[in-house]
């Protein structure tokens, strides 16, 4: 049995994020860059960042229910067997 | 930053047309993130009548919950990058030279330019059905530069565009004649 803090799991998205919003940014800044500022740009820069920030909150509403505090454990052998210590025993 | 600013926009110079590939070439990759949307309800759907038990371990539903929130962002960005790509690549020509922008992806850009005057030949062509109901198609422009041909894709209203970059390019040869640099530089 091995024992692992569930922040963890939040790793891989913290990672996705910063490399969302560093290509995010490298995108904005070329379209300055070529003087391509214009409503249409704007319009779709704005619908793009709110759409990631919707994503972005949805899934912290998901995921902000779990214990992130306590950690927990699973056998080697498949995370689809893997059992949490606040599983009510199971 | 302004385009003139980013073209080196010279004194006598002004810009005659500015333009972008047809917006209609964006609904195929408008479609296909609208399928990407839709996947991962077909995968929970397909996982809720045949792998319920899954949805039983609190650890997995966070693992898939945060995979599902980076491949909806994943997707926008998906989109993103490519509507810059699109709205990126621009052919912009002046009274002087025609200058062709191209966004290739997030670290990649070619831009190429060739003097009006320099022009010997343009081929508009338009193929296909969608092409020819939307009236956009494909400009080969051939100089006498360095770059000895251009090939713009997907540009709006090819045949018109065609004659007027001659009828520009005439004009400048008349002004190079004119002034003596077209034949030396020819």
């Amino acid at each position: 049995m091995l024992n692992f803090s569930p922040i963890l799991l939040l790793i891989p998205f913290g990672v996705y994020l910063f490399i969302h919003f560093s290509l995010t940014l490298i995108n904005i800044r070329h379209i300055f860059k070529i003087g391509a500022v214009s409503l249409t740009s704007f319009i779709f820069t704005f619908i793009f960042l709110f759409y990631s920030f919707a994503v972005i909150s949805i899934t912290w509403n998901l995921v902000s229910d779990f214990p992130w505090n306590q950690p927990f454990s699973f056998e080697l052998g498949g995370i689809i067997n893997a059992s949490s210590s606040f599983d009510n025993g199971q | 930053m302004l385009l003139s600013t980013f073209i080196h926009q010279k004194t006598y110079e002004k810009i005659v047309y500015k333009l972008r590939k047809h917006p209609i070439i964006t609904v195929p990759s408008l479609l296909f993130f609208g399928v990407l949307l839709l996947l991962p309800t077909v995968f929970y759907w397909f996982a809720a009548h045949n792998f319920a038990n899954i949805f039983e371990n609190e650890i997995l539903i966070v693992c898939l919950t945060l995979l599902a929130g980076i491949y909806y962002l994943a997707a926008g960005l998906f989109y993103f990058t490519y509507f810059v790509n699109f709205y990126l690549d621009l052919l912009v020509i002046t009274n002087d030279r025609l200058l062709h922008i191209e966004q290739e992806g997030v670290f990649s850009r070619t831009i190429s330019e060739v003097d009006l005057y320099k022009i010997q030949d343009i081929t508009s062509t338009i193929n296909g059905f969608i092409p020819s109901l939307f009236d956009f198609g494909d400009l080969l422009i051939q100089t006498a530069g360095a770059v000895e041909k251009f090939m713009i894709t997907n540009v709006p209203d090819p045949e018109h565009l065609r004659q007027h970059i001659l009828d520009l390019a005439e004009e400048d040869r008349k002004f190079h004649n004119a002034n003596g640099t077209a034949t030396s530089n020819i």
